[in-house]
């Protein structure tokens, strides 16, 4: 037994150190990226790309469900959006609420027939509107069939190169669309790229714009925002650096067009289908060898709303964890196809080890070390040090991923903001982290169980300011539930 | 082991405790340094400003109100033009800051040298030669800004590195191409020579310029329709609705048979931009049965070119994408 002990302890240990040097290095990585790309903001300005007449237009997609509440507001916010030329086509996936109406009535929407491509399949379309006010905005309507299929939609509709698929209750900054987009017109290899997306829990809204950026008031979503400075900093950065990244955030993400339809659009079958769909075109592309970048932006940036309910919060880490298993279930032939050299070589087996079974390991390691101890197969010294070392380093990941911010963005202004990030990175690695294990462990039974619904997702709605309509839930889509978007990883 | 292990992590401890102190250190000293540089731009713009207003101010000035003011200078000269911006540069060459900004070009470091060909823009700085050079830099960035840059400048001895770094691909072409528009006329010469590179990607840009540049007749232009490349075909039809000559006219009808359809739904698009009334019976029977593409761009053509045939056409032997036209036009009216 004590042989069995100390071969899982060495296990553990063993996959302890890989991934928090894993994440060291993704670090540094993305440390030198950062400050490569912020020092690059005084070469060039948004002005640039704005005022030319070779910069592509863009479709934004907006799959809403049941936004009578918010949609409004979302749309505003995009109207306000600069960038020379860009259509806006909202999807309603076949919502029970007044969401068409609402949108008919403050955009003067009329109905039109309008021809489709149906290079994508798609739940039947209904009416298409244009807004008399507003001729480059579209609303279609469509029986429901998920937020993938409303996407899809969306790309039969689009008319131009590149479409934005953005969640119904995200906000964009004015000029983020134009730093998105920098990276297309700096390399025409770019086939997708993402941006960051931070929390807007704190932040005072009015008219769809963040007019006072503030850190959350509740303790659960501050944390949310340094595991969000984490993920998107260092882990997005590191990856785009060696040029695997995975993920572009269902929040804000650009594709080429063509690039979308030639892989058959977003999968309908999946909860993760903003990974699902990156994770093919990095395969597709592969195969037929053709060169392309997946690309990310630290700092345009797309708020949203975090959950700030324990139980809500649990919901969205399981989704994420079933939509994480499901994708490279669905690509695990791509570890060993031909061809997929660092792809799949590198970055899906790094997902399957640290992403997929990195739950399991680590709650299996808060169990066995402290029963271990308790029996005698080994010293409580020996394992509480190596908790805090443990510990200690995700600590310095977290403070690491703080300081990035520090150094570059500055997005928190306050000082007490800083303090206050600095005291929340040491504290997540104290038992949130241990709870989001947790619910990913869960998330990885409900997958085993083949659980395909999204959940319901109450938003509270950001801060009220004059003129600010609580934001409703985003984006469940899926029937019989009610709601619900939210940003990935 | 154990001993290590402790060790580790008291390194951990003190790594976390340094670099949290670090962060919130930094923090107070990026506060004082802002409130410092807001006191210096200050002190700085009204004098400037007064300068601009034709006072007589002395603008010599050192330190932190030194590096406001070359931040100034940058700032107004971007958002200025013609005598004003002239008048500014030839302040910026005698205060000395063109040439302290020049040379930055020389630093081994990337971002500096990126910073300092854009600043050069700016500055309406006579570096010329300096940022043509800048366009063979190892970092895309720089060349990119020194790209940006003397399209500001506007100087056509730049228009040819320009049309090379085009042509190679080593400046991002949305870029080298806004550079080149920013010259004007004077780029069109060397775009004509662009139209017969062997990169597709690059005949389609120069196409497409040669539209926007508005220049007239370009007999290369014209020959370009034969293209075996059907982007190079799009962007000649779409150049040819920019440019309205009678040769765009009398040719672009013949890339309405392009056997590709979306040649033929940029030509029809062009036909509507030129007014070419002539060719509406042609586009009505593309709007009734031709492919997707096509269809739909010769029935929304036909909406600008002759509303009241896009409508008769609607009532008697129509189609979806005539009908689609028809509602869009209203809703637009």
């Amino acid at each position: 037994m004590r042989t069995a002990v100390e071969v899982v302890s060495a296990v553990l240990i063993s996959y302890s150190v890989a991934l928090n040097l894993m994440f060291s290095m993704f670090t540094i990585l993305a440390w030198s990226r950062i400050r490569h790309h912020h020092h690059g903001e005084n070469s060039q300005t948004t002005d640039e790309i704005f005022r030319s007449p070779l910069t592509p237009p863009v479709s934004i997609l907006l799959p809403a469900y049941n936004e009578e509440a918010g949609v409004v507001q979302s749309v505003k916010s995009l109207l306000q959006l600069r960038y020379p030329e860009l259509e806006i086509i909202v999807i309603d996936d076949g919502s029970r609420d007044r969401t068409v109406e609402v949108l008919k009535e403050a955009f003067e929407l009329v109905p039109v027939r309008r021809v489709m491509r149906a290079e994508l399949d798609t739940a039947a379309v209904g009416q298409v509107y244009v807004s008399r006010l507003h001729p480059h905005l579209t609303v279609v309507s469509k029986e429901n069939g998920g937020k993938a299929d409303a996407l899809n939609c969306g790309v039969n509709l689009a008319r131009y190169p590149y479409v934005c698929a953005i969640d119904a209750d995200a906000i964009l900054e004015e000029q983020a669309l134009l730093r998105v987009m920098a990276p297309v017109i700096d390399d025409p290899e770019v086939v997708a790229t993402g941006g960051i997306v931070r929390i807007a829990n704190g932040c005072t809204v009015r008219n769809g714009r963040i007019i006072d950026v503030n850190l959350p008031r509740t303790r659960l979503a501050t944390l949310q925002v340094v595991e969000y400075l984490r993920a998107f900093l260092v882990g997005r950065m590191g990856w785009a650096a060696v040029g695997t990244l995975l993920i572009v955030s269902g929040a804000f993400g650009v594709f080429k067009r063509s690039v979308m339809v030639d892989v058959g659009g977003y999968e309908t079958g999946t909860v993760g289908e903003d990974m699902e769909l990156v994770v093919r075109i990095h395969r597709r592309m592969r195969e037929a060898n053709k060169p392309y970048k997946v690309s990310f932006v630290p700092d345009p940036v797309c708020w949203t709303e975090a959950p700030e309910d324990l139980r809500i919060l649990s919901r969205q880490r399981r989704r994420w964890q079933r939509g994480l298993l499901e994708t490279l279930w669905t690509h695990r032939k791509a570890m060993i196809e031909p061809g997929q050299g660092i792809f799949g070589r590198f970055a899906l087996p790094f997902f399957v080890v640290f992403e997929a079974l990195g739950p399991i390991v680590e709650v299996a390691g808060y169990i066995a070390f402290p029963i271990s101890a308790a029996n005698g197969w080994l010293s409580w010294e020996y394992a509480l040090a190596f908790y805090l070392i443990a510990v200690g380093w995700g600590m310095l990941l977290s403070v690491a991923a703080v300081a990035l911010e520090e150094l570059t963005y500055r997005r928190y202004p306050l000082r007490r903001h800083v303090v206050r990030m600095a005291v929340y990175a040491i504290v997540d690695n104290l038992g949130y982290r241990q709870l989001t294990s947790f619910w990913r462990l869960w998330g990885i039974a409900e997958f085993l169980r083949k659980e395909k619904s999204w959940g319901t997702m109450t938003r509270k709605g950001f801060d009220p300011a004059p003129a600010t309509e609580a934001l409703s839930s985003a984006a469940a889509f899926q029937e019989p539930v009610d709601a619900a978007a939210d940003v990935r990883r | 082991m154990r001993s290590f292990l402790i060790q580790a992590t008291l390194v951990m401890v003190a790594f976390n405790l340094v670099l949290t102190g670090a962060v919130i250190f930094n923090r107070f000293m990026v506060t004082v340094a802002r409130r410092r540089y807001g006191e210096a731009l200050a002190r700085v713009r009204p004098r400037l400003l007064g300068w601009i207003d034709g006072d007589d101010v002395d603008l010599r000035c050192e330190g932190l109100d030194r590096r406001a003011l070359v931040d100034l200078l940058a700032r107004y000269g971007r958002a200025m033009h013609g005598e004003s911006r002239a008048r500014l540069s030839r302040l910026s060459n005698e205060l000395g800051v063109s040439a302290e900004v020049l040379a930055d070009l020389d630093s081994p470091r990337g971002w500096r040298r990126a910073a300092a060909a854009f600043r050069l823009g700016d500055l309406g700085a006579e570096a010329v030669p300096q940022l043509m050079a800048a366009l063979r830099d190892p970092d895309r960035r720089v060349r990119n800004a020194a790209a940006r840059s003397l399209g500001r400048l506007e100087n056509p001895d730049a228009v040819e590195p320009l049309v090379v770094a085009l042509a190679n691909g080593s400046i991002a072409r949305a870029v080298a191409g806004q550079a080149l528009l920013d010259i004007g006329a004077g780029a069109a010469k060397e775009l004509d020579s662009l139209i017969l590179s062997r990169e597709p990607q690059v005949r389609a840009a120069a196409a497409e310029l040669l539209g926007r540049l508005a220049v007239g007749h370009s007999p290369i232009l014209v020959a370009a329709v034969e293209d075996p490349n059907p982007v190079v075909r799009v962007a000649v039809a779409r150049a040819f609705g920019r440019l309205g000559t009678r040769s765009a006219a009398r040719t672009l009808p013949e890339l309405l048979d392009d056997p590709v359809p979306y040649v033929r739904a940029a030509a029809a698009t062009s036909c509507a931009e030129l007014g070419l009334s002539e060719q509406t019976e042609r586009l009505l029977s593309m709007a009734r049965s031709d492919e997707h593409l096509p269809a739909s761009a010769a029935a929304r053509a036909l909406a600008v070119l002759d509303p009241d045939l896009l409508r008769g056409a609607s009532e008697t032997a129509g189609s979806e994408y005539i009908s689609e036209a028809v509602d869009l036009l209203e809703v637009r009216q």
